[in-house]
């Protein structure tokens, strides 16, 4: 066993070697792996984050681990810049400097993740299963050139992993969670049930198959459950969940081949299910007058999302020269909304209504070649994005079914181009454009300019300049409804937004003498903008009607301060961020909201005591007081609104027994965040009260029994 | 490597066991409540028997009987009435069967209503006793059967607005416990009966009306007002110029008093509001009252001999038709439709209806803007000014529904303004689209009862709109 255990490491550290630079020699492969990360976002081949020309920031498999996360929600809001918020049908959406989830590309391995929006956008972070992951990468800025549309504020790429050390690896892990302060062995709480099967099936093929189910059971808070109503006859909302109910079942397989010289290819199929129940909060009394008596009833909705994604890559040399590195993908998503009516009395449940909505599936494509000649000061990379996708406009108010699911296409095809040169050995600068063609929209060019600068003293400089278009949603462009009172029409004539993003990034890595204190700060600033953003405006006050169009400017600067320091077992990542967020509208008589400022800060500690094998640490990240706009949907009139400053805390304890059976417990939302005022600012509408914006569910505790079979 | 094993059955086995669903909370009991219907029936001198029903909270669950007893007055059984199933030593035996959710009986009267100087004849009906366990009898316990025309003491309404796309207008008398549906496109003009010459435009279709400066109505056309065209829109400034007042004053019409010199009387341009909807609301709970547009006539109104004289026309045409339209005594109006040109019977008798479901053509400031616009209202409740219908609303913070009674009527708070319900009772900005529970409204009819009325509904336990429901009381 040893033995076999023996050769699997040396396999993988080849395998390693292999991917990052085909001629480093094993020892120094190791030695860099343990004291750097490798990242492949935006990268030609998988770099090490200090080589790479963007400046990546990476969430680890030990953090998502410490933080006992499961899916992508769990994770994120412990990042700078990042926010993830629950919107009315218990989705996570992303805000990333202010923007919604529209501007922020998602990907899984490289490839955009199928989303309410198309590929790579609007994506429920809450349905990304990190189960299998290696780690997530983040980059900020817009990446139009490396990654299309859509990547406007970012890119968060999410890196699975492909091989394993053992022949055999049975990975089945339990995870039992309070919600604020509700938990029931059955009906409350958090349950999570995974299993993950690893096998070597020859040294050349790897394959791995897991299941997770992801149960969570919904926080009431101040509301009182399915069957409660107010026996005054009150209308008092109070019936239902805060956090509606839902339940995933995720089942992922990956077959990766690797011939160890010039060849890699891998499979990775995923298929998503979720079942979100949303309980109305209001009721129907349906007062019987003659019997003075009540059956009342509520309007409840089931939202079944489904999601089938297949992914076959490829990657390698040919004639010992040009590297390629091709990836297909065919998605799918499909939301089923289903409306029924529930009796209170009899728990009766009487079906009303079903369609098919948010449908989206689509055929991706991207290659990218490089490495055409021989040549220490330049590199050239040529590449093509293929996006096909078709589904229906992501809206529910809509007046006919016929409208609501109505297809609708958009094809892109890209080609881009990037050099990366080596003025000196401090200068090296990597200028790239992108030209995208579109079945519904003008052709576009994308432009970025890369310069890694590396100053004396191991100083690290970073200017990072991108763009990146935004398509219009199918909403913007198709949404109709007409009638007496209403005229709000999509606009088939939208063009695309124009994202332009500047960053700054200086570094450097401090070492102790001894090299057990290592200190990397990282100072970065940026500004970046979006033009053309589209908005619902008046068409015509007189009769009023509504169209959108593209109308806004956003703006972002920020200034961020981002450390990374390791002592011995402590490790630990602290930083700030001050952001000021400009919003100027067309619309309201070219209101012009100067910039609205915002500050961040995050540190998450860790501490291992190898005696013990136990890992402690903890994550916080402060948010301060915000602005937001609302964001303006068809019925919304865009407002701004201060958000109130507030800190998320987790803190776990992981210990492993017996080498392969780690038991991590732990508390996520310590400070028992729930809900925080929205109250309107300046320059809103007409109404202006104050409203209150759920952000969390409280403080919750988490059990996680994970057990590794390795032979 | 054998624990290893263990550890993971164990793992296994706390996977599957925690995948299981728990048990539900079966049978719960229910309260079954058995009621009449009404609280009184009264009989015509020509009608002679009536069914009297009976309403349960739900579905029976077995069979079973209600016992129902009686008290006369100036009547006895077999002589004046029997009821069927009949009465054994002063209990009528009524079957509930398993799966109903209601039953009845019949009422026969054998003699004839007393005259006047006669004393009143009346039945009085209770239930005593329901054989099924958890049931008992609330609300209506009582019902009331009078030998005279005399005003109900009360009841429920369940006005058939028709759903979502409130395609009519519901006309409802209080005191008869009597309704009339008629589709809310039926006409377009209405004629007013009593002494002014005053005709008002259909408000529940969303028309609007505007004089041109020309008496000679064969003269216009789209090109000369297409200015005003685009002001006569909903959501638009000034369009409340367009409208009849809402209150209901009939001094208020946005059509001029037909005048007896000729000359004064001009051509109105006429926007023709819109079709009943017929599509689906957008999103449960909504209403889609709005259908296609209807476009545009013109119309000129004489007064000759009592009588007016209508002329009309499609926009674009050069000649057009015209019709006398006499005045109806006894009714508020007399209604004509330009789409069928014809004289359409639509309200009751004047005094024989005390409020309108209806959509309705409302007048509101424009946000923002220092301005009035036209703005249609769906699930409006308009009151019979006209007859005098007087209405005012009360908070519950002050009185209860069910305390409040006649020495508590405010006679100075009573208002005269078909709006005064409105839509004050509902709450429709979504998603809480409710009826407010805190509110009541106290309405004395053409003939003097006075009632005090809440609304109960204003979707059905679908969520889908267009089911209003409304209880209401007898107080003197």
């Amino acid at each position: 066993m040893k033995k076999l255990l023996l050769t699997f490491f040396l396999f993988l550290n080849i395998l390693h070697a292999n991917a990052q630079e085909t001629t480093t020699i094993k020892k120094d492969s190791i030695k860099r792996n343990e004291l750097e990360e490798v990242v492949l976002t935006g990268q030609y081949n998988p770099q090490s984050i200090n080589k790479s020309v963007f400046e990546v920031n990476v969430i680890t498999q030990k953090d998502i681990q410490l933080l006992a996360g499961n899916n992508l929600a769990d994770v994120l809001n412990q990042t700078l810049n990042i926010n993830i918020q629950q919107n009315g049908e218990g989705q996570s959406k992303f805000r990333q400097f202010g923007f919604n989830g529209e501007y922020v590309k998602i990907l899984v391995d490289n490839v955009p993740m199928i989303g309410a929006e198309g590929f790579g956008n609007d994506i429920d972070a809450a349905q990304i299963n990190l189960d299998d992951i290696e780690q997530i990468e983040i980059i900020e800025g817009s990446m139009g050139v490396q990654y299309g549309s859509d990547a406007v504020t970012g890119v968060i790429n999410i890196i699975t992993k492909k091989s394993a050390k053992h022949k055999w690896q049975i990975t089945p892990y339990l995870q039992e969670e309070t919600i604020g302060n509700e938990y029931g062995w059955f009906d409350e709480g958090r349950h999570i049930q995974s299993l993950k099967i690893g096998h070597n099936i020859s040294d050349q093929l790897y394959a791995n198959i897991l299941y997770t189910r992801n149960d969570f059971k919904g926080y009431q808070g101040r509301n009182k459950g399915v069957n409660y109503y107010n026996k005054n006859l009150e209308q008092d909302s109070l019936r239902g969940y805060e956090w509606l109910p839902k339940e995933q079942n995720n089942i992922k397989a990956l077959i990766n081949f690797d011939n160890h010289k010039n060849f890699r290819a891998f499979y990775k199929f995923e298929y998503f299910t979720e079942e979100t129940l949303r309980y109305a909060n209001n009721v129907l009394f349906n007062k019987n007058t003659a019997t003075q008596t009540v059956n009342p009833t509520a309007n409840d909705n089931i939202f079944n999302s489904e999601r089938f994604y297949h992914h076959l890559n490829a990657s390698g040399i040919i004639k010992n020269q040009v590297n390629y590195n091709v990836s297909v993908s065919y998605q799918e998503q499909v939301k089923n909304y289903e409306q029924f009516t529930y009796r209170l009395k009899t728990e009766e449940k009487i079906p009303l209504e079903k369609y098919d909505y948010n449908t989206r599936k689509g055929f991706f494509s991207r290659g990218n070649f490089s490495n055409f000649f021989n040549s220490k000061t330049a590199k050239l990379e040529l590449g093509y994005e293929v996006n096909l996708d078709e589904g229906s406009a992501s809206g529910l108010a809509e007046q006919a079914i016929e409208d609501r699911t109505k297809q609708q296409q958009l094809k892109n095809y890209s080609f881009f181009a990037s050099s990366e040169i080596k003025a000196s050995d401090m200068l090296s600068i990597r200028p790239g454009a992108r030209i995208m063609t579109s079945s519904l929209f003008e052709t576009k060019p994308s432009f970025s300019i890369t310069t890694k600068l590396q100053l004396p003293k191991d100083y690290q400089l970073r200017v990072i300049g991108g763009m990146a278009p935004k398509v219009p949603t199918f909403e913007q462009l198709y949404y109709y409804m007409v009638d007496s009172n209403h005229n709000i029409q999509g606009n088939e004539n939208l063009n695309l937004e124009n994202g332009k993003s500047l960053f700054l990034h200086l570094k450097k890595t401090f070492w102790s003498k001894n090299y057990n204190l290592k200190f990397t700060p990282k100072f970065s600033a940026w500004y970046l903008d979006v033009d053309d953003k589209i908005a619902l405006v008046v068409k015509n006050t007189s009769p009023l009607s509504f169209e959108f169009q593209n109308i806004d400017l956003y703006k972002t600067w920020g200034l961020s301060l981002r450390n990374n320091l390791s002592y011995k077992n402590f490790s630990a990542n602290f930083g700030v961020s001050f952001s000021g967020t400009s919003q100027v509208l067309d619309e309201a008589e070219n209101a012009d909201h100067g910039y609205l400022y915002a500050f961040q800060a995050n540190a998450n500690l860790s501490y291992r005591i190898p005696k013990w094998n136990t890992t402690f640490s903890t994550f916080y990240k402060y948010n301060g007081p915000a602005y937001q706009f609302s964001d303006g949907g068809v019925n919304d009139s865009v407002e701004q609104q201060k958000l109130e400053g507030y800190s998320w805390l987790n803190a776990s304890i992981q210990k492993t027994f017996l080498n392969d059976f780690k038991v991590t417990i732990g508390a996520r939302n310590l400070l028992d965040i729930t809900r925080l005022n929205l109250s309107n600012g300046q320059g809103g509408g007409h109404s202006n009260g104050t409203a209150n914006q759920s952000l969390g569910y409280g403080r919750s505790y988490f059990l996680k029994l994970l057990y590794n079979l390795n032979f | 490597m054998n624990y290893k094993f263990q550890l993971l059955s164990l793992l296994f086995v706390l996977c599957f066991t925690s995948c299981s669903d728990d048990d539900k909370d079966t049978g719960i009991s229910n309260d079954f409540v058995v009621a009449f219907e009404k609280q009184s029936i009264s009989f015509s001198s020509e009608e002679t028997s009536s069914a009297i029903n009976l309403v349960y909270s739900e579905e029976a669950s077995e069979n079973g009987t209600i016992s129902i007893i009686y008290t006369e007055t100036n009547v006895s059984y077999s002589t004046d009435f029997t009821t069927s199933p009949a009465a054994e030593s002063g209990v009528i035996e009524i079957p509930i069967e398993a799966g109903t959710i209601g039953t009845s009986f019949e009422f026969e009267k054998l003699t004839p209503n007393p005259t006047e100087g006669e004393a009143e004849k009346k039945v009085e009906f209770e239930i005593s006793a329901i054989s099924l366990p958890n049931a008992f009898t609330q609300g209506n316990t009582k019902l009331l059967v009078s030998y005279n025309e005399s005003a109900s003491l009360g009841g429920s309404f369940s006005p058939s607005v028709g759903g979502p796309n409130e395609g009519n207008q519901v006309y409802i008398d209080l005191s008869s416990q009597t309704e009339k549906i008629i589709s809310r496109d039926k006409w377009d003009l209405a004629f007013y009966s009593g002494e002014e010459f005053r005709v008002k435009i259909n408000s529940a279709l969303l028309m609007m009306a505007a004089q041109l400066e020309t008496t000679n109505i064969d003269n216009v056309a789209a090109g000369q007002v297409s200015e005003l065209q685009t002001q006569m829109q909903f959501l638009q400034a000034g369009s409340d110029a367009f409208v009849d007042a809402p209150s209901g004053d009939i001094t208020e019409t946005v059509i001029n008093e037909i005048s007896t010199t000729l000359e004064e009387n001009k051509v109105y341009l006429l926007n023709m509001g819109s079709e009943i909807g017929t599509t689906e609301p957008d999103g449960p709970g909504s209403v889609a009252v709005g259908g296609d547009e209807r476009g545009w006539m013109k119309i000129r109104i004489l007064q000759e001999n009592g009588e007016y004289i209508l002329q009309y026309a499609d926009l674009e045409a050069t000649t057009h038709q015209e019709i006398n339209i006499q005045k109806t005594p006894g009714y508020n109006f007399t209604f004509f439709s330009l789409i069928t040109e014809n004289i359409v019977n639509v309200e009751p008798a004047k005094e024989k209806w005390d409020l309108n479901f209806t959509v309705f053509t409302e007048v509101l400031d424009l946000p923002d803007e220092d301005a009035m616009t036209a703005y249609g209202y769906s699930d409006y409740v308009a009151t019979n000014v006209l007859a005098e219908t007087k209405t005012y609303q009360v908070n519950t913070s002050e009185i209860t529904y069910s305390d409040f009674n006649l020495t508590n009527l405010d006679e100075a708070s009573f208002e005269i303004d078909q709006r005064t319900i409105g839509s004050s009772w509902r709450n429709t900005i979504p998603p809480n689209r409710y009826i407010f529970n805190d509110i009541f409204y106290v309405v004395e009819d053409p003939e003097g009862n006075i009632y005090k009325l809440r609304f109960t509904a204003m979707m059905n336990e679908n969520g889908v709109r267009g089911y209003p429901e409304f209880e209401y009381s007898l107080l003197n």
